[in-house]
């Protein structure tokens, strides 16, 4: 089978197969039950927590920007002048971002 | 929108400001036309911009006059849990973009999305990627000029008289245009404009112009800002004001909602569809946001642009979400349309010296998002469609005509079309959900291609055509049974099609034949940086 007739028959087939299986999922309650499991679970996450996570998440980017090397930080700069490292400039930006959710 | 700028007419010294601005920007975009002698410089600035301008152009692309009348108008109705659409959805996959994603473009030397995809899985991921978002841009465009008309037509009232006169004859010969003449007159008068300095200039023009316009927007948001705080009577006031409006404003000032909010914005849907899918998809794989990092001058100025949009972006939510906030409180809840609430504002708090200025700033997210759009469209098509598949050995000045020519036709195109809008009145919301579609399953190729070496081609094209059917199937379903407790649920639609993409991928590129590791070379991250004589090719390259 050529290679333009097998795009042809999964151009078809992936969207039957998909169509079918969020037929099945759906009508056999699977999506419900999962998804109600999943809702459950996600409400009873304290929004303090919720919170938490987020300044976590974005105190985790900083942390792992400053994992880059140095030559990697300036990699293609015309210095190594130290306001050029774009390690600091990623902290800067989180730090910004970060006040409005430690208030709101 | 309808009425979204309720007779809101300009003074002669305003409407001289407008005209300045237009003539600024095509005086710019004839300046940077000397600068494009190659389809490089047309479509990449020929690599020569500068971090700062590529910072001011990313946030000035992603930010609409839709936005300044569409956000305002969640703020109102919702709070600034709607600010998380340029906070927690668009620093993470901002940082992922400058460290990870836009080096490692920048160093490929691709002009475009479709451009990867079709090096790392196949040209029939490349095509399929490359139509959607070929034919997403042009509408797009018909939506934003029809928008554009719509909002100057309030603005500034076209009688029949002197030159006006010409218009209606020109534009009433036209069945189709007739009853929205004087929308059609600006729509090809702004169309016009953003033609002229996008076609002359390429992306350095468009780049350049942004920053411009960004500055403009800036000044514009802040007049509107300053001056409603004031009479409101500062920030405490407003909390107050507005928490006292009663209890459906109660979490106005809460950034998350809960899980099982009836909003379309509860947290759930703000960390996994848009935090996780929706903004990496946008900030990594949409062809007018990515394209001006790919012409960035170095590596380093690639990264650290994308790092000072991100601080940029961060007072986004001071000008178009905060103005939502101001008018509640200032018009206590009493909005028909919440989306009037920014054009009620200026008209309530401006004088009329600064309503000119708004009215510009206005105009200046619109171009901007304008001319980009024209210009991203024209790189796919010329470089995806037509060179990759009818002209492999096009000569550069063929390129360079070709995507001038392109512009040319798709703004011609979208202006004549433009009252299509009118005539299907959900289209626009249609446009972003068929964004909605693709954004997910893009993001899962883009992702396992780059960081996965064990996808194949086949496993792509799976990905992708599973998950949009996916996307499209709950988008359905959910209108006529709902799936979700929320009434518009396009974010955990993007979530689901993501991670829909993502397993179909994984197990058809299990079940498929493995790429050949050196087709693989320079094209997955981790190989680029273990295998040394890819990496040098990446770099000599870059050097280049």
């Amino acid at each position: 089978m050529n290679e333009p007739v097998k795009v042809l028959l999964a151009g078809v087939a992936c969207p039957l197969i998909t169509l079918g299986l969020a037929y099945g999922v759906i009508r056999l309650g699977v999506w419900d039950a999962i998804g109600g499991t999943i809702t459950a679970a996600l409400v009873a996450i304290p929004m303090v927590g919720v919170k938490v996570g987020v300044i976590g998440l974005l105190v985790g980017l900083a942390v792992w920007g400053f994992t880059m090397t140095k030559e990697y930080s300036f990699k293609g700069a015309e210095d190594r002048s130290a306001w050029r490292d774009v390690r600091v400039w990623a902290a800067v930006v989180i730090a910004c971002e970060a006040v409005p959710y430690l208030f709101f | 929108m309808e009425n979204a700028t309720s007779a809101i007419a300009l003074a002669p010294y305003d409407i001289f400001i407008i005209i300045l601005y237009m003539v600024g920007m095509m005086v710019m975009g004839a300046y940077y036309s000397r600068y494009v002698k190659s389809s490089e410089d047309f479509f990449l600035s020929g690599k020569r911009l500068p971090w700062w301008s590529i910072g001011m152009s990313l946030v000035s692309t992603d930010i609409s006059a839709v936005d300044y009348l569409g956000v305002a108008g969640m703020g109102y109705a919702y709070g600034i849990v709607v600010a998380n659409f340029d906070w927690i959805g668009c620093l993470p996959p901002l940082i992922l973009a400058a460290f990870i994603f836009m080096p490692y473009f920048w160093r490929a030397g691709i002009y475009t999305i479709p451009e990867y995809l079709g090096r790392r899985y196949n040209q029939y991921v490349r095509v399929v990627h490359a139509l959607l978002w070929g034919v997403f841009l042009i509408c797009n465009l018909a939506v934003i000029l029809w928008a554009t008309g719509k909002m100057f037509v309030e603005f500034v009232p076209i009688g029949d008289g002197f030159l006006w006169g010409s218009a209606k004859a020109v534009f009433t010969s036209n069945q189709w245009w007739a009853p929205h003449w004087r929308i059609m007159v600006w729509i090809f008068v702004v169309g016009f404009v953003v033609a002229f300095y996008t076609i002359s200039g390429g992306i350095s023009a468009v780049t350049m112009t942004d920053v411009a316009q960004l500055i403009l927007m800036f000044v514009g948001g802040a007049a509107v800002i300053v001056v409603g705080l004031y009479k409101i009577g500062g920030i405490d006031s407003l909390k107050t004001t507005v928490l006292g409006l009663g209890p459906e404003y109660q979490r106005h000032f809460d950034l998350f909602l809960p899980a099982d909010s009836k909003s379309p914005f509860p947290w759930t849907g703000i960390m996994f569809g848009l935090a996780f899918v929706l903004a990496p998809a946008y900030w990594i794989g949409n062809q007018a946001i990515i394209q001006r990092t790919l012409g960035a001058r170095s590596e380093w100025d690639a990264k650290a642009g994308t790092l000072y949009c991100g601080l940029l972006h961060a007072l986004i939510p001071l000008m178009i979400t905060m103005p939502g906030l101001i008018g509640l409180a200032l018009f206590k809840g009493e909005l028909g349309d919440k989306d009037t609430v920014f054009p009620r504002m200026i008209h309530t708090l401006l004088p009329k010296g600064m309503t000119g200025l708004v009215f510009a700033a206005f105009l200046a997210a619109l171009m901007s998002t304008l001319s980009s759009v024209i210009n991203s469209a024209a790189t796919i098509w010329t470089k995806d469609i037509y060179q990759a598949y009818f002209n492999k050995t096009a000569s550069d000045r063929h390129l360079l005509n070709l995507g001038r020519g392109l512009s040319l036709a798709f703004i011609v195109m979208a202006a004549c079309l433009a009252p299509v809008v009118e005539y299907f009145g959900g289209i626009y919301q249609a446009i972003q959900n068929f964004l909605t579609f693709i954004q997910g399953p893009s993001l899962a190729l883009l992702l396992l291609g780059m960081l996965w070496k064990r996808t194949t081609g086949w496993g792509g094209l799976a990905g992708l055509l599973s998950g949009m059917t996916l996307s499209v199937t709950l988008f359905i379903w959910h209108r006529v049974s709902p799936l979700f407790i929320q009434d518009d649920p396009f974010l955990f639609i993007a979530w689901w099609s993501f991670v829909g993409a993502m397993a179909v991928t994984v197990i058809v590129s299990l079940l498929t034949r493995p790429h050949d590791p050196e087709q693989l070379r320079g094209l997955v991250y981790a190989s680029a940086r273990e295998d040394q004589a890819a990496q040098a090719a990446l770099e000599r390259r870059a050097a280049a």
